[in-house]
């Protein structure tokens, strides 16, 4: 069932259109399109007009559609290496891609063009390495599939995948160093990688190994750090700029034996909620999985909208705190149920549940994967709205003073807001990380219409620089994202100087995901 | 023309407002798992292609915003993956499906895939590129014949038995259907044999019934679903039709969902499927069901237009279940998540490999919980599937067998 070619006129490519080396794109498109043919098959390439336009955008209502020359769907690491080689040969621009469910424009082209590169074919499990507690996968495996793998075997990664998990691929976690639920216990999906195989997007497609992996001597892999610099984390957070990932290398956990979740109304008071996370991280870490603090005007969200029916049948309107615990066997359930009862024993705190009826909303969560859907809450309140992501991490003890700031800003652009048809939301969640880190989840809502697009991109990029400039750490780059770290200064010039090095290191052309980080091409900065 | 002219021409999708809009693209209509809730991967077309986001539901929703915005032009190309859809729903029952009836996500609300790729394929017939030249024979005929099968009309009630008489009017009326009584006359046979055992006499409008429609509407021919739907209605009307009797999963979903909308009320009487009425006297020990089946693994195969369509499951269950001394055995993915046959849409007539490499994945889910019979109530699901489900040694059987005549 081949997609047949379409060099046609309603195609993009444009006859003397120069990519940066000053090469007709036309020309050389045609040329690479059969040479990936030849290597990955018929089936696999297509340049047709309205696959292209199916690549053209993620999940967000703000940046314009962009439209590959070609798509490709490679089914070995071999084929991502002739893909890189060939777009080297003829200086075209890349972009890896995932499950495509990216917030802030990631993976799709941000520059016009080039080889959009589709890795969900690639997406089984190579190693299940129970005696190191490790598993291999193709990075093109979707978190729901390989949940279910794990829990059938007795195991869990920990963090189980960001909002979309069921779709959403681990190449895709760990371009985007994502969160979840499991993260207040495991951290983000990154702690959890202890080596990637890559391909590098130089002239030669060299596909490396990191960790313990990189030795030839090493019979299966089983630890991260050791022998060399930690060359993971070059391509973990990379938004898809270092190399494409094609395996990964993810601990696995005993899939415990208990899992619970509690939610409770709490005062309005963020300084009370922050008091009780940290609590219950210092008395029983090991047992706490999840909290999360949905504020007030959230909670309204999910109660008159009828979200959550329970909530909209009990009026809910006071922020709600949601906390999941897991235990190994019945004393250790006991512990940590106790500690999560004794931290909310207040006179104004009030217990929901037992059950989802009730609105323990944690319960879903917990039982019934809606992890995974948690987030959806907010989501097209209105057809054709979504929102202008903007998730980020501040230490959990400024998060009051974030919000006060969040919603003085918010403040003073609502009416240019208004006028817009921008809904803002100073926040969305908060959900609480190890070590004294949360994560704001959140965005604006706007309308996804082409005309609305550029004014959209405006707001969103302010709010952006007023995170960065607070002291927000964004770890869902993309393109918004990366360029806005950017444009707002964020890294002194000795910091820029060696990014753009690196980068230039394993990617001497700058071919893969240019754009992001404003990272164009080899010769911006050589001097600087 | 220019682009504005383009788009102006795409009166089907633009008739639907902002709700092609309302997908937010996040994918997971492309392989969602979710075990915890039966939810095992969703589009039975994907796995079948090479793959490329147009063969699922979010990247047809991206192609119809470019075709909204002027960025895209129909052309054969992109109708031909179109069409290659079943029109099955389960993208639909995955989107922002909480799959709890106490959380309601918005998106599920409004965004109706279903709708929104018959409106692109009645787009793409405006302009020329469908149906599939297959399904145009088809509905050449259903237009002449009132038939998808290439019969004459009045060979429609060829299959009524000797001696039995129906009146053309009456309270309860059979909607025959097309398929039973072209293809599958002895089913239809059996039908009408137990309703009249338990004393149930339906009336039979032939000649004046027409194809449902259900075709057309699938393959984008809504104008002449339209005409069909509208002569059926007004037919039924005249009978005197309380209740109409549907036993085609096809028909069920098309009267059910599709003839309200293009009648624009509520229809003037009510649409129920054989299998309550059949469950109903089965209850009141006015039928009883065959011994034949002791020991023997039965699973129940949810017709898409049926099941997730319109939320009909437990009739054809709660029969089997009574069967006597039978192990129901449910499939890995049942109900709103199970798994489509392949046949609807268009696609076993505009891509019969195809529906049938989907009807083979449908016959290893049964395999894998080692069914013995694969029962169904859709003629078209039966057909569909009994022939990889012979070579595994299955059998496939509709609901109205498990009775004793």
């Amino acid at each position: 069932m081949r997609i047949r070619r379409n060099i046609c006129p309603s195609s993009t490519l444009e006859a003397g259109r120069l990519n940066f080396f000053g090469v007709n794109f036309l020309l050389v498109t045609e040329k690479a399109y059969k040479e990936l043919e030849n290597a990955l098959g018929a089936d696999y390439v297509s340049d047709q007009d309205f696959v292209r336009q199916a690549y053209s955008r993620n999940v967000d209502p703000a940046l314009p559609d962009r439209w590959p020359d070609i798509v490709v769907r490679p089914g070995t690491t071999e084929e991502v290496s002739h893909i890189v080689r060939v777009a080297n040969k003829y200086k075209i621009p890349m972009v890896p891609r995932g499950g495509g469910a990216d917030l802030v424009g990631g993976s799709k082209p941000i520059v016009e063009g080039g080889i959009l590169i589709d890795l969900t074919r690639m997406n089984k499990v190579v190693e299940f390495n129970e005696d190191v507690g490790n598993v291999v996968v193709e990075c093109g495996i979707t978190w729901g599939e390989l949940i279910e793998f794990l829990h059938k075997k007795g195991y869990t990664t920990g963090i189980e995948g960001p909002g979309s998990g069921m779709s959403a691929t681990i190449g895709g976690g760990l371009s985007n160093n994502t969160i979840g639920f499991g993260s207040t216990k495991y951290g983000p999906v990154s702690d959890n990688c202890i080596g990637v195989e890559v391909v590098l997007p130089n002239p030669d497609g060299d596909i490396i190994n990191t960790g313990s992996g990189a030795s030839r001597y090493v019979k299966k892999p089983f630890s991260r750090w050791g022998m060399c610099p930690d060359f993971t984390g070059l391509f973990l957070g990379d938004v898809g700029t270092m190399g494409i990932k094609t395996r990964a290398v993810m601990k696995i956990y005993p899939l415990p034996e208990y899992r619970e979740g509690y939610t409770f109304v709490v005062p309005d008071d963020y300084e009370f909620m922050v008091k009780v996370s940290h609590a219950l991280q210092r008395r029983c870490s090991w047992g706490i999985s999840d909290i999360t603090i949905t504020p007030s005007s959230v909670v309204m969200i999910y109660s008159l909208t009828e979200v959550i029916k329970p909530w909209r049948d009990l009026m809910l309107s006071k922020p709600v705190m949601m906390v999941g615990i897991e235990a190994d066997n019945e004393k250790m359930l006991e512990i940590a149920r106790d500690t999560v009862h004794e931290e909310f024993a207040k006179p104004d705190v009030v217990e929901l549940g037992p059950s989802l009826k009730e609105g323990n909303i944690a319960e879903w969560v917990g039982k019934k994967q809606g992890q995974w859907q948690y987030f959806h809450g907010v989501f097209g309140v209105m057809p054709g709205h979504f929102s202008c992501t903007t998730c980020h991490k501040v230490p959990l003890d400024q998060m009051p003073q974030v919000f006060k700031e969040s919603e003085m800003y918010t403040m003073q652009k609502a009416q240019e807001y208004s006028s817009a048809m921008v809904a803002a939301a100073t926040a969305a969640v908060v959900y609480v990380m190890p070590r004294g880190e949360c994560v704001i989840v959140g965005g604006m809502s706007a309308w996804n219409k082409p005309e609305m697009r550029e004014t959209n991109l405006k707001f969103w990029k302010d709010r952006l620089h007023f995170q960065v400039e607070y002291g927000g750490v964004h770890y869902w780059l993309g393109e918004v994202i990366s360029q806005a770290i950017m444009e707002a200064n964020a890294f002194p010039p000795q910091f820029t100087k060696f990014f753009r090095d690196t980068k230039r290191t394993v990617d001497p052309n700058f071919l893969l995901s240019p754009g992001k980080f404003h990272f164009y091409s080899p010769e911006e900065g050589k001097n600087d | 023309m220019t682009k504005a002219q383009e788009v102006e021409k795409l009166r089907h999708l633009k008739k639907l407002g902002d709700i092609a809009y309302g997908c937010i693209a996040c994918g997971d209509c492309r392989t969602a798992v979710r075990y915890t809730v039966g939810r095992y991967k969703v589009c039975p077309v994907l796995e079948q292609t090479p793959g490329f986001e147009p063969f699922f539901a979010r990247g047809k929703m991206q192609i119809i915003r470019g075709l909204l915005e002027g960025k895209l032009q129909p052309s054969q190309e992109l109708a031909n993956a179109v069409y290659q859809c079943t029109t099955c729903g389960d993208c639909h029952a995955t989107c922002h499906q909480s799959m709890d009836p106490n959380i309601n996500l918005n998106i599920s609300r409004y965004l109706d895939h279903t709708k929104i790729y018959e409106a692109l394929r009645a787009d793409l017939v405006d302009a020329g590129f469908g149906p599939m030249p297959r399904q145009s024979e088809v509905l050449e005929w259903c237009e002449k014949e009132h038939n998808p099968y290439m019969e004459p009309h009045e060979k429609r009630t060829a299959w009524i038995p000797e001696g039995v008489e129906l009146s053309s009017k009456g309270d309860l009326v059979l909607f025959m259907g097309c398929t039973e009584p072209y293809r599958q006359p002895e089913l239809i046979q059996k039908t009408i044999k137990l309703l009249l055992s338990a004393g149930v006499t339906p009336a039979v409008i032939h000649p004046e019934e027409y194809c449902c429609g259900s075709v057309a509407l699938r393959t984008g021919a809504r104008d002449l679903a339209e005409e069909l739907a509208l002569h059926n209605i007004q037919s039924l009307q005249e009978s005197g039709a309380k209740e109409v009797m549907v036993h085609c999963a096809g028909c069920y979903r098309t009267f059910k969902k599709d003839y309200p909308e293009i009648y624009g009320k509520e229809l003037p009487f009510k649409v129920v499927h054989v299998t309550e009425i059949l469950e109903r006297l089965l209850k009141e020990g006015k039928l009883s069901l065959k011994d034949d089946f002791r020991g023997k693994k039965l699973t129940y195969h949810d017709p898409c237009h049926l099941g997730r369509h319109c939320d009909f499951f437990d009739p054809p269950r709660e029969i089997i279940k009574m069967v006597p001394g039978v192990d129901f055995v449910e499939m890995r993915r049942n109900r709103a998540a199970a798994w489509c046959c392949g046949a609807g849409g268009g696609v076993k007539s505009g891509f019969p490999e195809l529906a049938a490499k989907i009807a083979g994945v449908r016959v290893e889910d049964a395999k894998e919980v080692g069914a013995d019979y694969i029962v169904t109530v859709c003629p078209f699901c039966e057909n569909n599937l009994c022939t990889t489900a012979e070579k595994e040694g299955i059998s496939v059987l509709d609901v109205v067998d498990l009775f004793k005549i």
